[in-house]
């Protein structure tokens, strides 16, 4: 019934036959294109809906005057009176501002215009950062709040980071820049570093990822989205504070309308002692007399600063006639990192510390829309060479208040003896397009092929054979085929997309034999497919339903097929980890008025993960090999209620719960599994956010933007290990409550913004990990600058 | 949410004071000391009390103390106490059993720090005496070539803990001596790497010698390329642990320091008895012989006069391999063997236990299931019994009460059962 339906009103639609057209791109003030902004003929049924890039076209069979409705949701609409010419096609640019008090409505959670994101059917969330570009904070912070999503740090700024969305996380959460995997950026160049005005925008999607996004996300992408500003722009901010943290950032785009020349420059120091102050049961110092331990001292970290530096630079043409886009570009980034300690604080170290490099060119191409703008090409390439080093070497044993005991080790290394080097040189390309049949159907093609080769080399490694040399080769292939559509009069968006994941790989693997080492390359290879389905359902203009599942693969990573050429084997054996997940959510407006705004989103989750891949001790002890292992079950609900008082007040609360449980009945060797039927160990599983935000100026009727927020992040105390086995002493990372208290005023037009944060403001002892001590109260202040900026 | 606030708050609270350390309660004089199990799963270490090792179960389901283990904890028990050393920290932490089936601290060192590592290794080597050891194995470079390795200086670091005081009474860095032949260029190049399984016997402390090739690093240990021949074994005079000296054996070949069961023991005359380790066909020099064998040192010195072929005794089909033993008393002895042709020494079932008289010179191998003892710990003697837990991959795991009197395949008895599956147990104490 349904389908006949929507059939039939199809068929109308087809018949609509006619010779003139209209076209152009619906922007905001800023010149950002508005996705999905709708375009109609006032008075009429005519109408359509633009795509993700703001760009529609509209058939009229009208010979005289019409008026054009331009709308979006979070904007004031207009209308324009056109005067169609018979046979000709008319481009008709519309620049629609912003309605203040929707777009209040939608910042309680920065939704914004990336609604659009949110109502695709995916279970997604999407944050516009432009309301937080000014805050003294970074993304980490921002996608804490994310409902589902947990950020878990190990320690200050530079600090190794995890990331888990509904329970999966890992290597199966991907990060994408521009929709490009971010795999091969290296982590100077991540969510961590990357600063929050020079991003646009993040999605995340849960357990189902558009074809777009061509990675084998098993739990889910994390889509970054760059700034896309298309006037002439610069601006700079400086943010400084406890810890003797500095960053800095300046971007700039200069473009020139005649000929579309375009350079854009996005550039970003960080730095922090991180000397902040630790304390509790797993900081202690030894009695070098008597070797006596006294616990529970209170020390600032002294080994463990971090500096980061990125420059990304690229020219070429934008929107010209031949092409929307073909620019080139440079990124470098590099940081260089102290280590303090180990998986725990329990013994600290002094000297040993990594570095990295990244450099990579890379080549964008977009094509101007073709086949009566049908058809949309793109094309992404990046050549990276990435260097990793490792020094750990010294003989000294420090303790926590710095001090070098008066005890040497005889064998240097605080983690491990090692100078080892990695060089990882890759080859990244993206193919994208998408045929628009019309503004109801289109298909979307994506293809990504990685190639990666990597070497290492150690000079403590005294006897090495030619084989230990040979590079190790990893080739991975992802591709997606998405058909998206609207039916039942544009209520219902539905996309069906196919993927396809492959890999080759030549793993060097050493054995002994009779007393020599010979090491062999050996080639290994798997494929799988992956498909899915995402529904939105649009039931009122208050209540939106979203349905989506895939059956998805994740490959394994270089590290877990390669080894580290340090303790973990290589694996050729290794197979593909494979999960069914799905999602039912709802998005309500329950009240919408001149006051009173109130929005209410809910997902409930599942996943279905076999061949788990994990960390195991290989046959020799002391010495790890990935595996596949577990079966893991997860279910579990997140959402969000956002409330909006007038223009002025803000206040969203959100909440997840997951509930993973392991179901493998037998472990590796044989063994019924003691786990099964357990929640995952070390594995948070409920959390919630809270966030108030006052608009200052709006409440007292001023042009200086003025404003305040508090934020406040809860995560439920859990086991490290095993909740099922002990009842004494057990390990458990404690509930942490987090809090953060923030400001920020406009002088000069609002171009210069003093903002000020103070985080963890109670100084409490806050954990993601086991005996891990994240930051306590922290204050601090940045400047924004708008040096510039065209009208 | 609000509510939920407030329940989770609640759930909190409780799960806070849970985890907080209650009173410590020293043990009451008088009372003997329950045994103890050690498990392990998924990386983390529990310990619990239990009476009786010979009946009834133990479940680590809701039971036990967590030990703290950055990488793994290693326990041994000595008069009223549990002590615990964390290997990834070298913290040496001293328990008390409280009143809950569980433990108390009592006491900590940093013990690794005394020897200048986080991951020392240790033993009991008299009552009163816990020894801490570390070796580390520096090469020396040619002057002018300094990519080619003419030597390697095997430094041993030594820390003797008086126990139940858990103090350090002695700290001593010694430099192994090694022979020409085992310097590199050499043509059976192999180096001392590591010490273990000391025994005190009379004024003299003994330690096993495990010897590697270390000119290749890429191949973790305790595997490399070992090319050994013969037996080494250091000694010191003790207390004084002067008088660094290597006694040698050729009557067979392996290392002499257990893995994590212990290689030595001594009996009731102060003779020092020890097993030798070696996996057949991984490279030891087998020349004389592919066999386990128990050898005795006396005086500071391997004791010609005595050999004792536990192979050979055994007279199985298969070769066999041990890397320890548990000593009962008056010559009586049980040792996890492991029979080759079952397949791989670890992760497999292939290792079973004998019955070894170490005066009479007679084995027999025990009709136990068989089980993985690549890595076993401890076992008890108690009432003249001995314990040990025997689990089989995919079955079920007991304590098994050997009975020293009964000289059949059959002299034991299924005990204390346990969780089994992937709940390793290490050891009982």
């Amino acid at each position: 019934m349904l389908l006949q339906t929507a059939f039939g009103w199809y068929a109308v639609l087809a018949q609509a036959k006619t010779n003139s057209s209209i076209f152009g791109v619906v922007t905001d003030e800023d010149g950002n294109p508005i996705p999905f902004a709708t375009i109609q003929v006032s008075n009429t049924h005519t109408g359509t809906v633009a795509d993700m890039q703001g760009k529609y076209t509209l058939e009229v069979d009208y010979t005289d005057k019409l008026e054009l409705q331009f709308s979006s949701i979070g904007f004031i609409s207009r209308t324009l009176e056109v005067t169609i010419v018979t046979g000709k096609k008319q481009e008709i640019n519309m620049q629609l501002a912003t309605d203040r008090i929707a777009v209040n409505e939608v910042q309680v959670n920065g939704i914004h215009k990336t609604t659009q994101v949110e109502q695709s059917g995916y279970a997604a969330n999407s944050v516009s950062l432009k309301e937080i570009q000014s805050e003294a904070i970074d993304l980490n912070l921002v996608l804490r709040q994310i409902p589902g999503v947990q950020v878990r740090q190990q320690a200050g700024f530079g600090s190794r980071v995890s990331y888990s969305i509904n329970g999966m996380d890992g290597s199966a959460i991907r990060f994408f820049y521009d929709e490009i995997p971010m795999e091969y950026f290296g982590s100077s160049f991540s969510p961590s570093t990357i600063p929050v005005n020079q991003l646009e925008r993040v999605d995340v999607y849960k357990g189902v990822v558009p074809v777009d996004l061509g990675s084998d996300a098993l739990g889910g992408a994390i889509s970054l989205h760059s700034r896309k500003d298309l006037q002439n722009t610069l601006f700079a901010s400086y943010t400084m504070g406890s810890f003797n943290t500095h960053n800095a950032s300046v971007s700039g785009t200069w473009r020139d309308s005649a000929s579309g020349f375009t350079g854009k420059v996005d550039l970003f120091y960080n730095y922090s002692d991180n000397d902040y102050e630790v304390w509790g049961d797993d900081i202690y110092v030894t009695n070098t007399e008597t070797f006596e331990v006294e616990r529970g001292i209170r020390v600032p970290r002294f080994h463990d600063a971090f500096e980061s530096a990125s420059s990304k630079t690229e020219v070429g043409f934008t929107r010209t006639k031949w092409a929307e886009k073909a620019m080139v570009g440079f990124l470098y980034s590099g940081m260089d990192k102290e280590m303090q300690h180990g998986a725990t604080m329990e013994v600290p170290f002094g000297k040993a510390s990594y570095t990295q490099q990244v450099l990579m060119p890379y080549l964008n191409l977009q094509s101007t829309p073709l086949l009566h703008q049908k058809l949309e090409l793109r094309n992404f390439t990046f050549y990276s060479s990435l260097e990793r080093s490792r020094v750990d070497t010294t003989r000294n044993i420090y303790n926590w208040y710095g001090e070098v005991e008066p005890i040497k080790r005889v064998l240097g290394g605080e983690q491990s003896y090692t100078l080892n080097q990695l060089t990882e040189n890759s080859v990244l390309n993206r193919f994208n397009t998408t045929f628009k049949f019309n503004h109801l159907h289109k298909l979307v093609y994506n293809y990504v092929f990685t190639h990666v080769n990597r070497t290492d080399r150690d000079p403590l490694i005294t006897q090495k054979t030619e084989g230990y040399y040979a590079p190790q080769i990893l080739n991975k292939h992802v591709m997606g085929l998405s058909y998206n559509s609207l039916w039942l009069q544009e209520k219902l968006l539905a996309s069906l997309f196919v993927k396809y994941f492959g890999y080759n790989a030549s793993v060097k693997v050493s054995e002994t034999v009779a007393g020599v080492t010979e090491y062999s390359t050996h080639h290994a290879s798997a494929a799988a497919p992956g498909y899915g389905v995402a529904l939105a359902y649009t039931a009122s203009n208050r209540v939106k339903l979203n349905f989506s599942f895939e059956n998805s693969t994740r490959l394994p990573e270089a590290n877990e097929i390669l080894g580290d050429g340090l303790v973990i084997l290589p694996n050729k054996d290794l197979q593909a980890e494979k999960s069914f997940n799905a999602n039912a959510g709802f998005d309500v407006y329950p009240v919408s008025n001149a006051h009173h705004h109130l929005r209410m989103t809910g997902n409930l989750f599942y996943r279905n993960v076999s061949q788990k891949m994990m960390l195991a001790i290989a046959s020799d002890p002391g010495v790890f090999q990935y595996i596949n292992f577990d079966n893991v079950l997860i279910n579990g609900v997140d959402g969000s209620v956002d409330y909006a008082y007038k223009n002025w007040f803000s206040f969203v609360q959100s909440a997840a719960y997951t509930h993973p449980i392991i179901q493998t009945d037998t472990d590796e060797f044989g063994n019924s599994n003691g786990l099964d039927n357990t929640r995952m160990p070390n594995t948070p599983f409920f959390n919630a956010n809270t966030e108030a935000r006052i608009h200052l100026n709006e409440l007292l009727d001023s042009k200086h933007r003025s404003f305040v927020y508090w934020r406040f992040n809860y995560v439920a105390p859990f086991y490290r290990h095993s909740e099922k086995y002990g009842n004494k002493n057990k390990d458990y990372i404690p509930q942490q409550q987090g809090h953060n208290l923030g400001a920020g005023y406009g002088f000069l037009q609002n171009k210069l913004i003093f903002s000020v944060d103070v985080s963890n403001i109670f100084n409490a002892q806050l954990y993601d990990n086991y005996a891990l001590q994240k930051p306590g109260r922290a204050f601090y202040l940045k400047i924004n600058y708008q040096f510039y900026k065209s009208n | 949410m609000k509510q939920l606030y407030v329940g989770l708050l609640a759930l909190m609270m409780a799960l806070a004071t849970s985890c907080e350390e209650d009173n410590v309660t020293p043990p009451v004089e008088g009372e003997t000391l329950p045994f103890a199990v050690l498990g392990v799963i998924d990386g983390a270490y529990y310990l619990a009390q239990v009476e009786d090792l010979s009946q009834g179960s133990l479940s680590f389901v809701d039971n036990g103390t967590q030990l703290d283990a950055d990488q793994a904890a290693r326990v041994i028990s000595a008069g009223d106490y549990y002590y615990s050393l964390n290997y990834g920290t070298g913290l040496l932490t001293q328990y008390a059993p409280d009143e809950n089936g569980g433990f108390d601290v009592v006491k900590e060192i940093n013990a690794g720090l005394s020897v200048g590592t986080n991951r020392p290794r240790y033993k009991l080597a008299s009552e009163n005496t816990i020894m801490v050891y570390n070796v580390v194995v520096t090469p020396v470079y040619h002057a002018t070539n300094t990519d080619s390795i003419i030597d390697n200086i095997c430094t041993l670091r030594l820390a003797s803990i008086d126990i139940p005081s858990l103090t350090i009474a002695n700290l001593t860095e010694f430099v192994i001596p090694q022979t020409e032949e085992a310097k590199q260029g050499a043509t059976i190049g192999y180096h001392p790497m590591r010490v273990d399984g000391p025994v005190i016997a009379d004024d003299k402390i003994y330690f096993g010698l495990m010897h590697l090739d270390m000119s290749d690093a890429t191949i973790p240990p305790p595997f490399r390329k070992p090319k050994q021949s013969g037996l080494e074994t250091l000694v010191f005079d003790y207390p004084s642990l002067s008088n660094g000296t290597i006694t040698q054996s050729d009557e067979a070949t392996g290392h002499t320091g257990g893995y994590r069961s212990p290689s030595m023991h001594v009996d009731e005359q102060g003779d020092v008895y020890q097993v030798n380790w070696f996996i057949s066909g991984n490279s030891f020099d087998l020349s004389g012989g592919d066999k386990t064998v128990i050898t005795r040192l006396k005086d500071g010195a391997y004791d010609p006069s005595y050999l004792f072929n536990v192979s050979e005794a055994l007279g199985l089909s298969t070769k066999i391999g041990a890397n320890g033993w548990f000593y009962v008393g008056n010559g009586i002895g049980y040792m996890p063997i492991y029979l080759e042709d079952e397949g791989k020494y670890n992760g497999e079932n292939t290792w079973t236990v004998a019955k070894v008289d170490i005066y009479n010179k007679t084995a027999v191998k025990l009709d136990l299931p068989l089980s993985g003892l690549f890595s076993y710990e401890s076992g008890v003697v108690s009432d003249g019994k001995f314990y040990m837990a025997i689990s089989p991959i995919g079955g079920e795991s007991y304590v098994y009460q050997f009975d020293p009197e009964d000289d059949s395949a059959t002299g034991f008895a299924k005990g204390l059962k346990l969780d089994g599956g992937n709940v390793i147990v290490e050891g009982v104490y």
